[in-house]
């Protein structure tokens, strides 16, 4: 399995051992040790899975890094976060996915079906598009962040609300609607920018960033 | 008077027991509990102060959050400070400003002409009163001391704001090769005398 260590806030370190890890087309940026990287089509999701992308938009450029060595990666300067699964699903929009091990299956969530219209909404109103990326699995996943990323903690006793421009991905059980806050101050065109939110219940995980896109 | 927090360098954590914390519009990122956000038409300034703003330019796009629980703000990924106010007036650029207490209070005051050059207007933003507010920079905002047998300068593109009992002024070194277009770079600085403290930012607008 391998090893995912954080070097500073925007460069981690990957220890291989004969295993495969998926990364953002481009984002090595040194290695040492017998590592080959490959461009991947199918990122370890399948024909149907690819062509699902294809048509979804939810695309991304992947490469696979194997062999045995260190690994570094980064991407922009953006911030890097690790986030360890456990026997669980992560949400993340596939720009954002910086790395993640090949022993996660992926797949392509119709947002719809996690939460229905309110899915739907999330998506048109964040400019995620209706599509997102799941992770399944146990292992490692970075991903990238404007600002630091920080997880907030979601119990059935404490709804947690995002800005649905500071999204950034999710995990666990969690189920997802849009909370509007709507008064007369918006009629006149006087909103607080703070009209809309996503409000998460269940319990799990959100991720968000110091940033709003 | 409402607890300002740094969660990670760039992420603000508010916590409210039914109180009102001001911040620009948009900054929310997240929060737990009820909350509200609503726009702050005339920034608790009344009628006056939201005129002087309007006419001055030295504007401010604010909300109110009231409620119970926590929220965080952060704006574009910059470091955010916490400075805490103890019956003090802060002069600060609008444009640094993140969010505030409700219980400080706000107006607009004339800086002299060096705002002007500095593309900053020539008003600024004054805060004053007990509580919390919360800056944010381009990089670590840094606290620099002026004493009165040291006064300070600044460049006027990393200035942010000052507080304590300090007389600001405009200094320029313009030379000869000014005029022939040769110049450092540095032709104008603030200089600052007096005692108190200057928070500048290690980036230039």
């Amino acid at each position: 399995m391998p090893t995912y260590q954080q070097i500073n806030e925007k460069l981690m370190e990957v220890t291989l051992n004969g295993e495969a890890v998926f990364a953002k087309k481009g984002a090595m940026i040194s290695y040492q040790g017998n590592v080959v990287f490959r461009r991947t089509f199918l990122a370890g999701g399948g024909v149907q899975d690819f062509a699902m992308r294809a048509i979804t938009h939810e695309g991304y450029a992947l490469m696979v890094a194997e062999g045995t060595g260190k690994v570094y990666y980064g991407y922009n300067g953006f911030f890097v976060s690790i986030i360890h699964v456990m026997n669980e699903t992560v949400f993340v929009e596939s720009d954002t996915l910086l790395a993640f091990d090949a022993r996660l299956r992926t797949g392509t969530m119709f947002l719809g079906n996690q939460g229905g219209v309110q899915g739907i909404l999330r998506g048109a109103v964040s400019g995620q598009g209706l599509f997102t990326t799941t992770l399944q699995g146990t292992g490692e996943i970075a991903i990238l962040s404007d600002g630091n990323a920080i997880g907030l903690p979601v119990t059935p006793q404490q709804p947690v609300f995002v800005d649905p421009d500071a999204y950034i991905a999710h995990k666990g059980d969690l189920s997802s609607s849009i909370v509007t806050d709507l008064n007369w101050k918006n009629l006149i065109g006087q909103a607080s920018g703070e009209s809309y939110q996503v409000k998460f219940t269940g319990q799990g995980t959100v991720y968000i960033q110091a940033s709003e896109r | 008077m409402s607890n300002f927090r740094i969660n990670t360098d760039r992420l603000l954590e508010v916590d409210l027991h039914n109180e009102k914390v001001m911040a620009i519009s948009g900054a929310m990122v997240g929060y737990m509990g009820t909350m509200k956000f609503e726009k702050s038409l005339l920034g608790g300034e009344g009628l006056l102060g939201a005129l002087k703003r309007k006419v001055t330019n030295e504007g401010l796009s604010l909300m109110q959050t009231t409620g119970n629980g926590t929220v965080f703000f952060a704006h574009n990924a910059a470091e955010i400070t916490v400075i805490p106010l103890v019956n003090e007036k802060l002069f600060i650029e609008s444009s640094s400003l993140l969010a505030y207490d409700d219980s400080l209070k706000t107006n607009t005051s004339f800086a002299g002409l060096r705002g002007a050059t500095s593309g900053q207007g020539l008003f600024t933003t004054t805060i004053e009163g007990r509580g919390n507010l919360a800056v944010f920079s381009h990089g670590n905002l840094i606290t620099l001391e002026v004493d009165p047998k040291y006064p300070l300068f600044v460049d006027p593109d990393a200035f942010i704001g000052y507080k304590g009992n300090i007389n600001q002024e405009f200094v320029f070194d313009v030379n000869w090769r000014n005029m022939i277009g040769e110049a450092s770079g540095e032709s104008y600085q603030f200089k600052f005398t007096g005692q108190g403290v200057v928070y500048i930012q290690p980036a230039e607008r």
